[in-house]
């Protein structure tokens, strides 16, 4: 054979000893039937197709057919960033004791990993402080004798305002009056259980503006108090007393009043958000509003706690998105956590607008995930029908929905603001059976779908996942113990240990 | 609201009436048989009256061999002399050593290459853009005159689909092959749906690039243990589709190019990939070349699998050629197939699900089993012409009416109305539109240990006949029935050795 011509192989293959050409070819047996009884014979009975970003959360739940297994991986700003959610915010439902608090401790330690600190605006239980001093962040205590938030304080935005210049400055300025008059009108509801007339919103917002320019420091609840009983000629206008003090001081007599029950009522914690903040947030590290000491079944100071916590957390969102637009502070990444969502709104009145006014972030503002967390559709059924409209809202626009084990009534609740079919109903209801007697240990086992949920994003088929917890999470993850009893992990000892688990 | 009050879920659609041909004659002898039969009987007589009573003897003998040659089918419905056929074969190949592959460096093979053996040798592959801006390939056999394609699909599974969505994809699937009976050209088409062990390497490429400078170190260490974990006994399900169309010219010139194909199909194979989404195949894309070159790796070579894929876990991708994708030696023996580390075996079909089926019957088969290292299901389509199909609808009618009016036992058997219906049923479902294809089945199961061998055996054995498809091992033939298992695009009804029409009258 002439090494100047190519070889070529022939039809079956490289012909010869060591060619490997096809000797006998098993040709299969064909069938023959027509495309619609052919089609029976389908291909993608199996498959799995999840998302390839995100915090880890655990193994896909085997459904269907056949058990396929896979690890989950979900949070609300990778699925962002990935683009398969359209706003990075999650919402999570789910019957108490079925593992809700798991999952998003389990999100906030994924989000830690990727740069992005959890912002626990308000933790009543407490269900995350263990969580945020194992990652080395900050816990401000808040609570009588413990720590104080005053509730006028956005010291942060008048800081931020004097290094920016033009609509930025003005911008921050505004989003912080905003701020606090929507609060101050929020905490007189809670303490009213009626809306402040719309009067009496001009009349604080005129005040606090006299405030601004009158007081040097940080205003407290005293002092707008004081502002309105001096009764400057801007607040007076307000109050269209038309020149008669006594008519004025007839129209601000119940504000007065209410503000001299924010500094003393018990219902509004004695005066917790009226005195000058002990502890302000640092905007480098996770973060843990711990207002545990709140008493559970006070959910006027539970309420109140929680939305002073949100619009402080979210006040120092958008400022420093704001400042990162302007290349003065680094771009920091938050996921800000609310829980118990149920409380406030059960407060009525108006309520459900005021909430979303203060946990709203700025429609420019990125790297900021939101996870909010509630029982059930249930909850967000209110007493007047628009607020009942507007809490289905909050579903409904969320990013993806995190849905626990939840009874069958709520299904039809959910139809309206998901679309689930009829197989994810039935998973969902399965896992709210009880666990079964255990004879030995004398207890009722955990119930088989605890620490299960359904992810949901828009039409697309639900992804099942268990949250496997690692023994590293274990340490602060059990809700039952009060947080001194729990070893906390020293940083230094967590990098030795992740040293140790990346050689094995 | 009705989506919740009305819990009952639609009823999953049937499916079956599935035609294995075998033609009519006298008694089970069919055409050729008969006609043996017939010779035989003569030339016997012509014998006697000519040579004696021995030379009648020896006829009768001779034509009854023959006969029986023909005559007794196995379970599979091999007659005795496709089975020694198959025999002689592959004895013939392993003494002439041409079941072994020896490519590579240090082969006699021309540039060191790896190329894919036997009916693959002379498959070339060349990349194009089609008309949606989207790059796919050209597989040229130009052996069996034909170009074939591959699509990538990602099937979400059907976990938590109502059962009236399912109905719904599976009779997308239906329309897409209708599709095909309208493609100029398309000779056949298959879905292959490939299950692996996932290493944890995919999870591990997700997670870890995006790690942050700041994290804590107990973030860090608590999804490093929870990527471990959650990757322990994982698998990863991959799809893919083929279409294969002839290069023949229709008004009888020369064979058209893969350039010439590629011009004409940039338009036409969007169109054919979109359909397949509706079906339930999720995200389709057309593979591209260096996909397909790790793909077909992959399947000989389960060490360079684990490379390829940790290469993706760190971002990169290894740069393979179509020469490189065939393994570096293989040895065809008769009961199993042993190329680079790995050892397969694969089943074709021989009759498949009797009565009516749903569309959960192949689950199982393609869900991944921890004994099966590397799984792969093809299914094979062969659309027939819309004139052609006609016809022969209609010719299927008419045999088995053949049967039923000319019983051989007085009165005719349950088996051959039976037989009438099914025809008929088939014959009014084309007249409705319906198009005709066949179709056919090949399994694949890879193992890289030995002594799993045996389990992967069963476990397939056992897979099939829960999906009621009779499935036989390709003795003596593991290298081509792995090459008709893989999504090259290989048409296996255009390999048969004797032209179906005769295979049809034995």
């Amino acid at each position: 054979m002439s090494a100047s011509r190519v070889r070529r192989p022939g039809p079956r293959g490289w012909p010869g000893r060591g060619g490997g050409s096809a000797s006998y070819i098993p040709v299969p047996t064909e069938a023959r039937g027509t495309s619609v009884q052919v089609c029976g014979l389908w291909p993608w009975a199996v498959g799995v197709n999840l998302p390839p970003i995100g915090a880890p959360i655990g193994r896909l739940i085997p459904t269907g057919w056949a058990p396929v297994s896979a690890g989950v991986l979900a949070d609300p700003v990778s699925w962002f960033e990935a683009g398969i959610i359209r706003v990075p915010s999650e919402f999570v439902l789910g019957l108490n004791g079925y593992g809700k608090s798991t999952l998003v401790r389990k999100q906030c330690v994924g989000s830690a990993y990727f740069g992005v600190n959890p912002l626990i605006l308000g933790d009543l239980k407490p269900d995350y402080v263990a969580m945020i001093r194992a990652l080395g962040g900050q816990v401000i205590t808040l609570g009588r004798g413990r720590g104080y938030l005053n509730y006028l304080d956005v010291s942060y935005a008048r800081k931020a305002a004097g290094r920016l210049t033009g609509a930025a400055r003005d911008a921050v300025l505004a989003d912080a009056h905003g701020r606090r008059t929507q609060l101050a009108g929020a905490l007189l509801t809670i303490l009213r259980h009626s809306a402040p007339t719309d009067q009496e919103e001009a009349i604080i917002d005129r005040a606090l503006r006299v405030l601004d320019s009158r007081h040097g420091g940080v205003p407290v609840n005293r002092d707008l108090l004081q502002v309105i009983r001096d009764a400057p000629e801007d607040v007076r206008q307000a109050a269209i007393d038309r020149g008669n003090i006594r008519l004025y001081q007839q129209t601000t007599k119940a504000l007065e009043a209410s503000l001299v029950a924010m500094e003393d009522s018990p219902r509004l914690g004695h005066g917790m958000f009226c005195k000058p903040t002990t502890e302000h947030m640092l905007m480098d590290r996770p973060v843990n509003f711990d207002i545990s000491s709140v008493p559970e079944a006070e959910n006027d100071l539970a309420a109140a706690a929680l939305l002073v916590c949100w619009s402080y957390g979210f006040g120092v969102i958008n400022v420093a998105h704001m400042l990162a637009d302007a290349g003065l502070e680094p771009r920091r990444n938050w996921l800000a956590v609310q829980d118990e969502l149920w409380r406030p709104m059960r407060v009525g009145h108006g309520m459900v607008a005021r909430m979303d006014a203060l946990s709203r972030l700025d429609r420019s503002v990125y790297g900021v995930g939101q996870i909010r967390i509630t029982h059930t559709m249930s909850d967000l059924e209110l007493p007047d029908p628009a607020e009942t409209a507007m809490a289905r809202g909050f579903v409904e626009r969320s990013g993806m929905l995190a849905l626990g084990p939840l009874p069958w009534a709520e299904m039809v609740k959910l139809a309206g603001a998901v679309r689930l079919s009829k197989r994810e109903q039935r998973l969902l209801t399965s896992w709210t059976a009880p666990g079964a007697f255990d004879r030995r240990t004398g207890r009722r086992a955990a119930p088989p779908g605890q620490g299960n949920f359904l992810f949901k994003v828009g039409e697309q088929p639900g992804i099942p996942a268990h949250v496997d917890l690692t023994e590293v999470e274990e340490a602060f993850n059990d809700t039952n113990t009060l947080w001194d009893a729990v070893r906390r992990v020293a940083p230094e000892q967590a990098d030795a240990a992740a040293k140790e688990l990346r050689r094995a | 609201m009705t989506a919740v009050e009305d819990r009952v879920d639609e009823e999953p659609t049937k499916h079956g009436n599935f035609f294995v041909p075998r033609a009519a004659g006298i008694g089970s002898l069919g055409w050729v048989g008969s006609a043996i039969a017939a010779v035989g009987a003569i030339v016997s007589i012509l014998a006697v009256a000519t040579a004696g009573l021995v030379a009648m003897l020896f006829v009768l003998v001779v034509t009854g061999a023959v006969l029986a040659l023909l005559l007794f089918r196995d379970q599979h419905g091999r007659n005795l002399a496709q089975r020694i056929g198959n025999r002689l074969a592959y004895r013939h190949a392993a003494r002439a050593g041409t079941n072994r592959y020896a490519a590579g460096p240090l082969s006699p093979l021309p540039f060191g290459a790896c190329t894919l053996p036997g009916l693959a040798a002379q498959t070339e592959l060349t990349e194009w853009v089609d008309s949606w801006e989207q790059p796919f390939v050209l597989l040229d056999t130009p052996s069996t005159g034909t170009v074939s394609t591959v699509w990538s699909a990602d099937p979400p599974g059907s976990q938590l689909i109502d059962q009236s969505d399912l109905n719904q994809m599976v009779a997308n699937l239906g329309g897409w092959l209708d599709g095909h009976t309208q493609e100029d050209r398309l000779v056949g088409a298959s879905i292959t749906v490939e299950t692996r062990g996932d290493s944890g390497h995919r999870l591990r490429a997700a997670v870890e690039p995006r790690r942050a400078v700041s994290a804590p170190g107990i973030a860090v260490a608590a999804v490093s243990e929870s990527l471990r974990t959650m990757s322990v006994g994982g698998s990863s399900i991959r799809g893919y589709a083929t279409a294969t169309f002839s290069t023949d010219d229709p008004d009888g010139g020369r064979r058209q190019t893969p350039a010439e194909m590629a011009a004409e199909l940039a338009s036409r194979l969007p169109l054919i990939g979109d359909a397949l989404r509706p079906t339930g195949a999720g995200v389709v894309r057309p593979t591209t070349g260096q996909e397909l070159c790790e793909v077909i790796r992959s399947a000989y070579d389960q060490e360079a699998a684990a490379l390829i894929e940790e290469a993706h876990a760190d971002g990169e991708a290894i740069p393979l050629s179509w020469s490189q994708v065939g393994p570096i030696s293989h040895h065809a023996r008769w009961r199993e197939y042993q190329h680079d580390d790995g050892l397969s075996v694969t089943w074709v079909m021989s009759r498949p699900p009797k009565g009516t089926i749903t569309a959960s019957a192949l689950a199982r088969v393609l869900s991944p089993h921890p004994a099966v290292a590397v799984k792969r299901v093809t299914l094979h389509y062969r659309p027939w012409d819309l004139g052609q199909a006609a016809e022969r609808v209609e010719h299927d009618v008419s045999n088995a009416a053949f049967a039923v009016n000319n019983p051989t036992r007085g009165r005719p058997s349950a088996q051959a109305r039976k037989q009438l219906d099914r025809a008929q049923k088939t014959a009014d479902e084309e007249a409705e539109g319906a198009g005709l294809h066949n179709f056919t089945v090949v399994i694949t199961a890879t193992v890289t240990d030995p002594k799993k061998l045996r389990d992967a055996r069963a476990v397939i054995k056992s897979l099939s006949k829960g999906a009621r498809l009779l499935m036989r091992e390709a003795h003596g033939g593991h290298d081509s029935a792995f090459l008709f298992g893989l999504p090259l695009g290989l048409v296996p009804g255009r390999h048969a050795p004797t032209p179906e029409m005769l295979k049809e009258r034995l």
